[in-house]
Protein backbone atom coordinates (compact mmCIF):
# COMPACT_ATOMS: atom_id res chain seq x y z
CA UNK A 1 0.00 0.00 0.00
CA UNK A 2 1.20 3.46 -0.82
CA UNK A 3 1.16 6.54 1.37
CA UNK A 4 -2.03 8.53 0.66
CA UNK A 5 -1.66 12.28 0.96
CA UNK A 6 -4.17 14.86 -0.28
CA UNK A 7 -3.32 18.54 0.06
CA UNK A 8 -5.90 20.87 1.57
CA UNK A 9 -7.85 23.18 -0.75
CA UNK A 10 -10.32 25.96 0.12
CA UNK A 11 -13.10 23.36 -0.10
CA UNK A 12 -11.47 20.11 0.96
CA UNK A 13 -9.50 18.92 3.95
CA UNK A 14 -5.91 17.72 4.21
CA UNK A 15 -5.56 13.94 4.42
CA UNK A 16 -2.50 11.97 5.36
CA UNK A 17 -2.81 8.19 5.53
CA UNK A 18 0.39 6.40 6.37
CA UNK A 19 -0.12 2.62 6.02
CA UNK A 20 3.27 1.92 7.67
CA UNK A 21 2.37 3.62 10.94
CA UNK A 22 -1.38 3.06 10.63
CA UNK A 23 -2.07 6.74 11.23
CA UNK A 24 -4.59 8.87 9.40
CA UNK A 25 -4.83 12.60 9.86
CA UNK A 26 -7.59 14.77 8.49
CA UNK A 27 -7.63 18.52 9.05
CA UNK A 28 -9.06 21.78 7.74
CA UNK A 29 -12.40 22.52 6.12
CA UNK A 30 -14.49 19.99 4.26
CA UNK A 31 -17.09 21.56 1.97
CA UNK A 32 -16.41 19.81 -1.37
CA UNK A 33 -18.91 20.05 -4.22
CA UNK A 34 -18.61 16.34 -4.82
CA UNK A 35 -17.91 14.75 -1.42
CA UNK A 36 -17.83 11.19 -2.80
CA UNK A 37 -14.99 12.08 -5.14
CA UNK A 38 -13.04 13.32 -2.15
CA UNK A 39 -13.94 10.64 0.42
CA UNK A 40 -13.98 7.57 -1.86
CA UNK A 41 -10.16 7.24 -2.03
CA UNK A 42 -10.07 7.25 1.77
CA UNK A 43 -12.81 4.64 2.19
CA UNK A 44 -11.23 2.47 -0.54
CA UNK A 45 -7.86 2.71 1.16
CA UNK A 46 -9.40 1.76 4.48
CA UNK A 47 -10.94 -1.34 2.87
CA UNK A 48 -7.58 -2.31 1.38
CA UNK A 49 -5.83 -1.64 4.70
CA UNK A 50 -8.37 -3.87 6.45
CA UNK A 51 -7.88 -6.69 3.94
CA UNK A 52 -4.12 -6.50 3.36
CA UNK A 53 -2.52 -5.02 6.47
CA UNK A 54 -5.03 -5.32 9.34
CA UNK A 55 -2.73 -3.63 11.87
CA UNK A 56 -3.70 -1.10 14.63
CA UNK A 57 -5.09 2.10 13.20
CA UNK A 58 -5.59 5.58 14.62
CA UNK A 59 -7.57 8.33 12.97
CA UNK A 60 -7.10 11.97 14.00
CA UNK A 61 -9.84 14.34 12.86
CA UNK A 62 -9.10 18.06 13.17
CA UNK A 63 -11.88 19.62 11.14
CA UNK A 64 -12.82 23.22 11.73
CA UNK A 65 -15.90 23.14 9.51
CA UNK A 66 -17.70 20.61 7.30
CA UNK A 67 -20.95 20.50 5.36
CA UNK A 68 -23.84 18.04 5.64
CA UNK A 69 -22.64 15.78 2.81
CA UNK A 70 -19.22 15.56 4.45
CA UNK A 71 -20.83 14.60 7.77
CA UNK A 72 -22.44 11.61 6.01
CA UNK A 73 -19.20 10.64 4.26
CA UNK A 74 -17.32 11.00 7.52
CA UNK A 75 -19.81 8.63 9.12
CA UNK A 76 -19.14 6.13 6.31
CA UNK A 77 -15.39 6.40 7.02
CA UNK A 78 -16.02 5.88 10.75
CA UNK A 79 -18.16 2.83 9.93
CA UNK A 80 -15.29 1.30 7.96
CA UNK A 81 -13.10 1.75 11.05
CA UNK A 82 -15.89 0.31 13.20
CA UNK A 83 -15.89 -2.80 11.00
CA UNK A 84 -12.16 -3.16 11.61
CA UNK A 85 -12.72 -2.70 15.34
CA UNK A 86 -15.40 -5.41 15.31
CA UNK A 87 -12.99 -7.67 13.43
CA UNK A 88 -10.61 -7.41 16.40
CA UNK A 89 -8.18 -4.81 15.01
CA UNK A 90 -7.07 -2.17 17.52
CA UNK A 91 -8.58 1.10 16.33
CA UNK A 92 -8.92 4.55 17.79
CA UNK A 93 -10.58 7.72 16.57
CA UNK A 94 -9.58 11.09 18.05
CA UNK A 95 -11.86 14.05 17.43
CA UNK A 96 -9.87 17.27 17.94
CA UNK A 97 -11.69 20.52 18.69
CA UNK A 98 -10.53 24.04 19.37
CA UNK A 99 -11.00 25.47 22.82
CA UNK A 100 -14.48 26.98 23.38
CA UNK A 101 -15.78 25.31 20.20
CA UNK A 102 -18.68 23.63 22.02
CA UNK A 103 -20.60 22.91 18.81
CA UNK A 104 -17.74 20.83 17.42
CA UNK A 105 -17.37 19.00 20.77
CA UNK A 106 -21.09 18.16 20.70
CA UNK A 107 -20.84 16.98 17.07
CA UNK A 108 -18.02 14.64 18.17
CA UNK A 109 -20.14 13.39 21.04
CA UNK A 110 -22.96 12.57 18.60
CA UNK A 111 -20.60 10.47 16.46
CA UNK A 112 -19.19 8.80 19.57
CA UNK A 113 -22.67 7.88 20.76
CA UNK A 114 -23.56 6.25 17.45
CA UNK A 115 -20.31 4.35 16.89
CA UNK A 116 -19.79 2.70 20.28
CA UNK A 117 -16.03 2.18 19.86
CA UNK A 118 -12.85 3.92 21.20
CA UNK A 119 -13.58 7.53 20.28
CA UNK A 120 -11.70 10.32 22.09
CA UNK A 121 -12.68 13.95 22.06
CA UNK A 122 -9.69 16.19 22.74
CA UNK A 123 -9.14 19.93 22.90
CA UNK A 124 -6.30 21.47 20.87
CA UNK A 125 -4.04 23.36 23.29
CA UNK A 126 -3.35 26.89 22.00
CA UNK B 1 -26.00 15.50 -1.89
CA UNK B 2 -28.24 12.69 -3.18
CA UNK B 3 -25.22 10.67 -4.32
CA UNK B 4 -23.95 10.24 -0.76
CA UNK B 5 -27.07 8.15 -0.06
CA UNK B 6 -26.42 5.91 -3.08
CA UNK B 7 -25.99 2.74 -1.03
CA UNK B 8 -29.22 3.33 0.89
CA UNK B 9 -31.11 4.05 -2.35
CA UNK B 10 -29.74 0.85 -3.90
CA UNK B 11 -30.88 -1.12 -0.86
CA UNK B 12 -34.37 0.35 -1.14
CA UNK B 13 -34.57 -0.38 -4.88
CA UNK B 14 -33.44 -3.95 -4.28
CA UNK B 15 -36.23 -4.41 -1.69
CA UNK B 16 -38.79 -2.83 -4.01
CA UNK B 17 -37.74 -5.15 -6.85
CA UNK B 18 -38.08 -8.12 -4.51
CA UNK B 19 -41.60 -7.14 -3.47
CA UNK B 20 -42.58 -6.83 -7.14
CA UNK B 21 -41.79 -10.52 -7.69
CA UNK B 22 -44.68 -12.99 -7.69
CA UNK B 23 -44.96 -16.41 -6.00
CA UNK B 24 -42.59 -15.77 -3.12
CA UNK B 25 -42.93 -18.00 -0.12
CA UNK B 26 -43.81 -16.39 3.20
CA UNK B 27 -40.59 -17.24 5.06
CA UNK B 28 -38.42 -15.75 2.28
CA UNK B 29 -40.60 -12.66 2.43
CA UNK B 30 -40.03 -12.45 6.16
CA UNK B 31 -36.23 -12.63 5.78
CA UNK B 32 -36.29 -9.86 3.19
CA UNK B 33 -38.55 -7.81 5.41
CA UNK B 34 -36.09 -8.17 8.33
CA UNK B 35 -33.25 -7.07 6.02
CA UNK B 36 -35.24 -4.04 4.93
CA UNK B 37 -36.12 -3.09 8.50
CA UNK B 38 -32.44 -3.35 9.48
CA UNK B 39 -31.44 -1.20 6.55
CA UNK B 40 -34.19 1.31 7.34
CA UNK B 41 -33.12 1.35 11.00
CA UNK B 42 -29.56 2.14 9.96
CA UNK B 43 -30.72 4.87 7.56
CA UNK B 44 -32.92 6.50 10.22
CA UNK B 45 -30.00 6.41 12.68
CA UNK B 46 -27.73 8.02 10.11
CA UNK B 47 -30.27 10.68 9.24
CA UNK B 48 -30.82 11.57 12.90
CA UNK B 49 -27.08 11.81 13.51
CA UNK B 50 -26.38 13.83 10.36
CA UNK B 51 -29.23 16.24 11.12
CA UNK B 52 -27.95 16.73 14.68
CA UNK B 53 -24.35 17.25 13.54
CA UNK B 54 -25.41 19.59 10.72
CA UNK B 55 -27.50 21.68 13.12
CA UNK B 56 -24.46 22.08 15.37
CA UNK B 57 -22.19 23.07 12.52
CA UNK B 58 -24.86 25.51 11.31
CA UNK B 59 -24.99 26.99 14.83
CA UNK B 60 -21.21 27.39 14.75
CA UNK B 61 -21.42 29.16 11.37
CA UNK B 62 -24.18 31.45 12.67
CA UNK B 63 -22.06 32.31 15.70
CA UNK B 64 -19.06 33.12 13.49
CA UNK B 65 -21.29 35.24 11.22
CA UNK B 66 -22.67 37.16 14.21
CA UNK B 67 -19.14 37.80 15.49
CA UNK B 68 -18.18 39.00 11.99
CA UNK B 69 -21.18 41.37 11.89
CA UNK B 70 -20.11 42.90 15.23
CA UNK B 71 -16.52 43.28 13.97
CA UNK B 72 -17.78 44.85 10.71
CA UNK B 73 -19.89 47.35 12.64
CA UNK B 74 -16.85 48.24 14.80
CA UNK B 75 -14.76 48.60 11.66
CA UNK B 76 -17.37 50.94 10.10
CA UNK B 77 -17.25 53.18 13.19
CA UNK B 78 -13.44 53.22 13.14
CA UNK B 79 -13.48 54.02 9.40
CA UNK B 80 -15.87 56.92 9.97
CA UNK B 81 -13.64 58.24 12.78
CA UNK B 82 -10.58 57.90 10.57
CA UNK B 83 -12.31 59.74 7.71
CA UNK B 84 -13.28 62.59 10.08
CA UNK B 85 -9.66 62.86 11.26
CA UNK B 86 -8.39 62.86 7.65
CA UNK B 87 -10.92 65.59 6.74
CA UNK B 88 -9.88 67.68 9.74
CA UNK B 89 -6.20 67.27 8.89
CA UNK B 90 -6.81 68.21 5.24
CA UNK B 91 -8.78 71.28 6.36
CA UNK B 92 -6.04 72.29 8.82
CA UNK B 93 -3.39 71.88 6.13
CA UNK B 94 -5.42 73.93 3.64
CA UNK B 95 -6.05 76.60 6.29
CA UNK B 96 -2.32 76.87 7.04
CA UNK B 97 -1.42 77.24 3.35
CA UNK B 98 -4.23 79.79 2.80
CA UNK B 99 -3.13 81.83 5.85
CA UNK B 100 0.47 81.96 4.59
CA UNK B 101 -0.61 83.07 1.09
CA UNK B 102 -2.98 85.70 2.53
CA UNK B 103 -0.21 87.02 4.79
CA UNK B 104 2.12 87.44 1.79
CA UNK B 105 -0.69 89.13 -0.21
CA UNK B 106 -1.46 91.42 2.75
CA UNK B 107 2.15 92.52 3.08
CA UNK B 108 2.32 93.16 -0.67
CA UNK B 109 -0.98 95.12 -0.67
CA UNK B 110 0.13 97.27 2.25
CA UNK B 111 3.43 98.02 0.51
CA UNK B 112 1.54 98.76 -2.71
CA UNK B 113 -0.82 101.04 -0.83
CA UNK B 114 2.03 102.92 0.90
CA UNK B 115 4.19 103.28 -2.21
CA UNK B 116 1.71 103.80 -5.04
CA UNK B 117 -1.96 104.11 -4.05
CA UNK B 118 -1.25 106.92 -1.54
CA UNK B 119 0.35 108.90 -4.38
CA UNK B 120 -2.57 108.16 -6.71
CA UNK B 121 -5.04 109.41 -4.05
CA UNK B 122 -2.85 112.46 -3.47
CA UNK B 123 -2.88 113.25 -7.21
CA UNK B 124 -6.62 112.70 -7.48
CA UNK B 125 -7.61 114.75 -4.41
CA UNK B 126 -4.78 117.22 -4.78
CA UNK B 127 -3.83 116.90 -1.09
CA UNK B 128 -2.67 114.22 1.35
CA UNK B 129 -5.76 112.67 2.96
CA UNK B 130 -5.08 110.57 6.02
CA UNK B 131 -8.68 109.29 5.97
CA UNK B 132 -8.41 108.09 2.39
CA UNK B 133 -5.30 106.10 3.30
CA UNK B 134 -7.00 104.59 6.39
CA UNK B 135 -10.11 103.67 4.40
CA UNK B 136 -7.96 102.02 1.69
CA UNK B 137 -6.09 100.03 4.35
CA UNK B 138 -9.41 99.09 5.99
CA UNK B 139 -10.76 97.83 2.66
CA UNK B 140 -7.60 95.71 2.24
CA UNK B 141 -7.99 94.31 5.79
CA UNK B 142 -11.71 93.55 5.28
CA UNK B 143 -10.96 91.75 2.02
CA UNK B 144 -8.33 89.52 3.61
CA UNK B 145 -10.76 87.23 5.52
CA UNK B 146 -13.03 86.37 2.54
CA UNK B 147 -9.91 85.91 0.43
CA UNK B 148 -8.55 83.44 3.00
CA UNK B 149 -11.87 81.54 2.93
CA UNK B 150 -11.87 81.36 -0.88
CA UNK B 151 -8.27 80.20 -0.96
CA UNK B 152 -8.93 77.58 1.73
CA UNK B 153 -11.88 76.14 -0.25
CA UNK B 154 -9.82 76.10 -3.42
CA UNK B 155 -6.90 74.31 -1.71
CA UNK B 156 -9.23 71.74 -0.07
CA UNK B 157 -10.87 70.86 -3.41
CA UNK B 158 -7.39 70.67 -5.00
CA UNK B 159 -6.12 68.32 -2.26
CA UNK B 160 -9.20 66.06 -2.58
CA UNK B 161 -8.83 65.98 -6.36
CA UNK B 162 -5.20 64.94 -5.98
CA UNK B 163 -6.19 62.27 -3.44
CA UNK B 164 -8.83 60.84 -5.83
CA UNK B 165 -6.29 60.74 -8.65
CA UNK B 166 -3.85 58.85 -6.40
CA UNK B 167 -6.61 56.37 -5.45
CA UNK B 168 -7.49 55.85 -9.13
CA UNK B 169 -3.83 55.21 -9.93
CA UNK B 170 -3.63 52.67 -7.12
CA UNK B 171 -6.74 50.84 -8.38
CA UNK B 172 -5.35 50.48 -11.91
CA UNK B 173 -4.00 46.95 -12.57
CA UNK B 174 -0.26 47.00 -12.90
CA UNK B 175 0.90 45.96 -16.38
CA UNK B 176 4.39 44.58 -16.42
CA UNK B 177 6.58 45.91 -19.18
CA UNK B 178 8.83 43.57 -21.13
CA UNK B 179 11.90 44.91 -19.35
CA UNK B 180 10.25 44.26 -15.97
CA UNK B 181 9.45 40.71 -17.01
Amino acid sequence: MEHLQLEATPTSAYIDFNPTTGKIEMSGRSVPENPLEFFNPLTNWLETYHKEIAQPLSFDVKLEYFNTSSSKCLLDVFKKILLMHRAGIQTEITWWCEEFDDDMVEAGEDYKEMLNMPFNIKIIEE
Amino acid sequence: MEKVYLREIEELERAQAFIAQENIENHIFRNEYVKLVDSFDDAVGQMRLITKVSDKIQKKLDRVNSALDVKNAELDIKNAELQTTIDELTQARAGKIAATIVLVIAVMLFLLEELFIDNVIKNLLGTTSQWASVITKLVVVLLLKPLEGLLENFIISYLYKKKKEREKEAEKPKINTISEL
